[in-house]
Formats: structure tokens, sequence, C-alpha cells
């Protein structure tokens, strides 16, 4: 029960409080062992065992993304996804909640532009039968039709919402005016209310038919299992799966304009604005990932960054400022995002351009290369604690066909990047010259101060407008 | 502080008088926002975090709306189709009275006093009775849950931090789920009917702008 006082008492000698104790060296680190192999019908597998906790986590992740889906169908990967716990073979949508909940398993659907995945967690003990359900989803939908029409208007009600919230407002509205009008990141990828009205149970059913097969699919499973036994239960529950076979049309990814665009989205009484700077960025097979990744967390992706110094610590714009470089299997963007007061919209944009000048103009200095180093390979085990966060890796490797040695030479990779590099990708991958901001608030008040930094022209456009 | 030493200060399960000046009391407080959809509250006083209670409380909001077979999901989201999500939580506070928190936000069309009632009419049944594979089943996901949030340090650390802030007591991070499995369905359905009462709610329901302006 309670301790007594004198447990209290830290063995040894007293702390000196008064100093803060040094971060001392970084410790060994190995990923789990990690299989991989390829099932009879062509399904590739990949297996992490991380004994300790009787846990598991499997994932299927499928070439049926927003990537994957015509673009007059926008929304139609996300609605097939969600629909496949809505009923599968002789199973109901209230079996399958059932059914999963008695063994305590967690289902996670996801859609994302490069793939779609359904993830199940639960004690080990239980992740056969959760297999056994997983493989029935995927394979044996039924897309009832109320259940079509329920998670229809469902996204639906969903893209409204995000219309009002000004910050989701302010992401969609720069993925307009960052990429081309051309397909695929214009566009939201849960589709826009004209999409989503006209999707039907048919679109349904042909984009499963058409996308969801052992050919476009990887199986990921990371946990308390060895090696034998996850490849038993993936022979077990896919490999007898058949399916169309692979096809991905790859688009290409642009800009919308050649120039910069100062784009005001007007939302009157706001006392904030919310702020999107960005242009097209890299996509994942980028040969400058680990270099710009230590870049990017010395311009904005710690605390004490460039960004969040300037606008939060010197200027108290903010409570929060951060950049990033979206990466998918296409160019992503490049992208600032911030929440301002109104009053101080202009003077934060004007901050947040000086910052991305600046760390193209010269090398960053030892002790923030040092720092954002030591961060990033310091925080990487972190990341890897729940068998959720080690399968989440392993996709990554399926996904971008990454080496199985990745992430046992990452954290020697990063702290290998030296100044010179970093000052190289500033160079090459941030370009002023093609920046779109997108300040989502009141135009009345925030107009004439944008205009005046002679940044770009100001247009002012509706929520969900375009010109 | 040892738990032994606290003192209840307020009397569980009283009536909850909310006083925002200027809102009108149909059938709970209403308050206009700007707020797209319509999301109802309903909010009680129930036994501090500890109290036996207070589990049958946890596992109450669990099975009322964890997960897509809980209770108001099935009901309200799933069949009757008149809420767009549901969310029940037992708000863990040592001293005084803890809260057990609902809330349901319609779909868009659904007016206030139907989505209201339709709480009501969920909670007036798990009062009458649960069925004894419905609490395994609840139980079974709060253990899970708990296993699989204990793989992260920091979860860890919070959980024996928050023990021994509040009890004294961090071991109790190996003992606390025994306080879930020991819930009856009888003390569940007894606890609805004793706590979950109308007489003792908070009532608060966000109306979107475009119905305040219609009515």
């Amino acid at each position: 029960m309670s301790g007594s006082d004198a447990s209290r008492t830290p063995p040894g000698p007293a702390l000196d409080r008064s100093r803060a104790p040094g971060h001392g060296p970084l410790r060994p680190f190995h990923f789990p062992p990690i299989e991989r192999f390829t099932l009879s019908n062509g399904l590739p597998v990949i297996t992490a065992a991380t004994p300790g906790l009787p846990v598991a986590t499997m994932s299927l992740l499928l070439d049926a993304g927003g990537l994957h889906e015509d673009p007059s169908r926008a929304g139609l990967a996300s609605l097939t996804a969600d629909l496949l716990e809505s009923g599968a073979g002789e199973r109901t949508a209230a079996g399958i909640a059932d059914a999963l909940e008695r063994i305590g398993v967690q289902l996670g659907v996801t859609t994302a532009w490069d793939a779609s995945h359904l993830d199940v967690t639960g004690l080990t003990g239980r992740i056969p039968e959760a297999a056994a359900i997983l493989t029935e989803l995927v394979r044996r939908p039924t897309f009832p039709d109320p259940e079509v029409e329920r998670l229809r208007q469902e996204q639906l009600a969903g893209i409204l919402q995000r219309r009002a919230d000004p910050r989701a407002l302010a992401n969609e509205m720069a993925s307009r005016f960052i990429f081309s009008e051309e397909p695929p990141f214009s566009r939201p990828l849960s589709g826009s209310l004209g999409s989503v009205e006209g999707l039907s149970r048919d679109d349904v059913r042909d984009f499963h038919a058409r996308h969801y097969g052992p050919a476009m699919a990887s199986l990921v499973i990371a946990g308390d299992l060895s090696a034998e036994e996850a490849r038993a239960l993936a022979e077990e529950h896919f490999g007898d799966w058949t399916g169309p076979a692979a096809e991905m049309a790859r688009a290409a990814v642009a800009p919308r304009e050649a120039g910069v665009q100062l784009v005001i989205v007007d939302r009157p009484g706001s006392v904030q604005s919310e702020i999107r700077v960005g242009h097209v960025g890299v996509a994942r097979d980028t040969g400058d990932y680990f270099p710009l990744v230590v870049m990017n967390t010395i311009l904005g992706g710690a605390f004490s960054s460039r960004l969040n110094l300037n606008l939060r610590e010197r200027h108290g714009f903010t409570y929060g400022v951060s950049p990033a470089f979206v990466m998918r299997r296409l160019a992503g963007p490049f992208i600032v995002s911030t929440a301002v007061q109104t009053e101080v919209t202009a003077a934060a944009l004007t901050e947040i351009l000086r910052e991305i000048g600046g760390i193209r103009e010269a090398p960053v200095t030892a002790e923030e290369l040092d720092d954002a180093r030591n961060l990033l390979a310091g925080i990487f085990p972190l990341r890897l604690q729940t068998t959720e966060g080690v399968a989440a890796r392993l996709a990554e490797l399926a996904l971008y066909s990454l080496p199985l040695d990745y992430y046992d030479t990452y954290r020697p990779r990063i702290l290998a990047v030296t100044a010179d590099e970093v000052h190289r990708v500033a160079q090459a991958h941030l370009r002023p010259g093609e920046l779109a901001v997108v300040v989502v608030g009141d135009a009345a008040k925030i107009r004439d101060p944008l205009e005046a930094i002679g940044f770009a022209p100001v247009r002012v456009v509706e929520a969900g407008g375009d010109r | 502080m040892t738990a032994g030493r606290v003192t209840f200060g307020i009397g569980v399960g009283e009536l909850f008088r909310v006083g925002f000046a200027g809102l009108r009391s149909h059938p709970g407080p209403l308050l206009v926002s700007a707020a797209i959809t319509l999301r109802t509250y309903l909010a009680f006083r129930i036994p501090p975090y500890g109290a036996p209670d207070f589990y049958a409380a946890d596992v109450l909001s669990n099975l009322l709306a964890t997960g897509k077979s809980s209770r108001l999901y099935r009901s309200l989201v799933r069949e009757r189709r008149i809420a767009q999500s549901v969310v029940a939580f037992a708000f863990p506070i040592v001293t005084g009275a803890a809260m057990l928190v609902l809330w349901a936000t319609a779909r868009p069309g659904v007016d206030a006093a139907a989505l209201e009632e339709a709480l009501w009419a969920e909670l007036r049944e798990v009062a009458r009775g649960v069925d004894p594979e419905e609490v395994r089943r609840t139980v079974t996901g709060i253990e899970a849950r708990q296993t699989i949030a204990l793989q992260q340090v920091g979860e860890r650390a919070d959980q024996i931090s928050m023990f021994t802030t509040l009890f004294d007591d961090p071991e109790r991070i190996n003992t606390e789920l025994d306080a879930y499995r020991a819930v009856t369905p009888e003390e569940v359905s007894r606890f609805a009917a004793e706590y979950v009462r109308p007489e003792a709610a908070a009532t608060l329901t966000y109306l979107p702008r475009a119905a305040q302006e219609a009515a």
C-alpha cells in the first residue's frame, strides 16, 4: 500500500537541482528483427517480433487510397474503406463491431493518399480471431444500401464541418492554391460536396473490385509473436486471397501557378488568422530525405527551432508554428502552418518569409545542427514503443520500397548529416519565388496590411471558392 | 494526504443548476453558438474516483458510448441515425463529486428535443438492466485498452504519478483493472437508476445558429 516516508528519499548523494543534468551519450537502439516474404498469391508480408507485453498489431495496406480513385469520384476511396466494417460475408455491421469488441480488439480504418489501411490491435492471443475477421472485411464486404447511404451522409456532414473550422479550411484551401488544378493533390482527400453527392453503391463495389487484391496490398504484423507464428497467421488468413492484378497510374504533380500567390479566404468576424505558406515539395523517394528532415527541424520542427523562437518566443504572435515536408509517393506540399491574432497577421507572415529566406542564405550553426540531429536520433525510439508504432514503420517500408535495414541505419544517417548538406537542400527545396500564401481570416482587417508587405497582389475568395 | 482523509463536500446526485444568464431553459439550458451541428450534453454528479460506484460509472460510460457495439452508438448513430457521434466518460475527481458526462452530436435536421429524448430513452433502458455479456465485453475492452496504453513509457509515468498523487499508492497501476473486473451487471443498472436521473442532470445544448434563427 502506501510507501513510508523513508522510501521516498532517493538513494545516493543529494541531487544538485540548481543545474540541469547533462543528456549523456545516445544509447544503442536496434529495430526489432524484421522478416519479409511473399505468400504464394503474391501478397508481400513484413513482420517484426516485439516481445514484452502480450500485444500485437496487424495492418493490411491497400493500393486503394486517394491517388487510386478517379478524380471525378473524389472521396470514393474513403467511402469504400469506411464501408468495409458495415457488413461482410454473413456478418452485419453490428455483428462485426460486437465480434471485435468481445475480444477487445481495436479496428482502425484509414484512407490516405498513398493507401488505405486496416489495422487491428489487441492482446496477442486474440489476434488470430481478429485476422479471421479482417480477411473477411477485405474480401467479402457486402456494402449494404442503408450503410452506404449512412456513411455517405456522414462524409458530407464532415465536409461541411471542415468548412466551418478555420484550421481545416486553411489546409484545404492551401492545397487548392499550392497544387495545379490537375489531379491529384489540389482537392481534399475526402472529396467535395459535389463529388460525394454523386457516389453510389455501384461506384463502391467497382472500386473494391478493381483495387482490393493481394497484388496491390501488403500485410504487416508487429507484436509478441515469433516470425513463424506471424508467417502461419498470414498464410492461414490471406494465403488463398485472389483479386485483381496491379494497376496504378502515376500522375505528375505540378504547382498551380509559376510565381507567388497571396490569397485571403474571407471569414468576417474572425479574431484569428490561420496562415499557410507553402509550395510543391518532394516525394518520399527523394535522395535528400535525411538532410531535409534535419533542415526542417532547424527551420521549425522543434520547440527551439527558428520559426518558433521567432514567432512565439521573440514576438509572441502564436502558440506554435511548424513547417513540414509532406512526403507521399508523389510530391506532397512543403507547408508552414500557424494561427495568429488578426492584428499581427501581416507581421507574422513577414517573419515566416524571413526565416524561409534566412535558412537558404547561410549555413546553419554547429549548435543548431547538433541539437537537431540529437533530437531526431534521440526521439526515434519513442515512436517504436507500441506495436502500432512498429507496424506503422513497417508499413512505410512496404509503401515506399525501403530496404530492410532502413531503420537500423536511420540514426547513423541522421547523425551524419552536415551543415553543407542542410544548406544545399534548403536552397534546392525551399523556393520563395513559388510560395502560395493562404490566410483564413477577416479580410476587412487584414487585406491592407497584407497588401502593404508587397509580397504578391492579394486575392480575396470565399470558403470553398476558387478565384 | 491519503484517500482516507478525503472529505466529500458536495452531496452527489443533487440537482445541478446551471446559471448562465439569458439562456432559455427548454428543455435544458440552450446556448447559441456558431457551431454547424446540434449537440446535447448531459452531466451528472457521481461518487468520487476510488469509490466502488465510480468503477460502475466508468463501465456504464463505456457500455454506453465506447465502440460501435455500445448502446448509444448502436441506437442513435447506426439504427436511428439521429446522431453523428456519441461520447461518454466518467471524469475522475477524487474529492467532492466526480462527473459522468455524455453527449451526442446530432445529424443535420434533428431537433434538440428529439436528440435529448433519444438519450434519455437509452439511459432509462440501462437502469432497467444490462446483459452480463455486455458488461463482460465492456470490461474486456477496458482491459485491452489499458494493456495497449501501458506499452508507452509516458503513459506508465502518467499513471504511476496519478495514482501516487491521488491515492498515495503507485502500486495501483497493477491492481486498478481488478476494480473494473469486479463490477457486476446489477451494479451498473443500479448505478444508472440511482444517479442517472433527469432531476439530477445538468443539460447543455449547443444550437446551430441557423436553427436558432429559424425558431
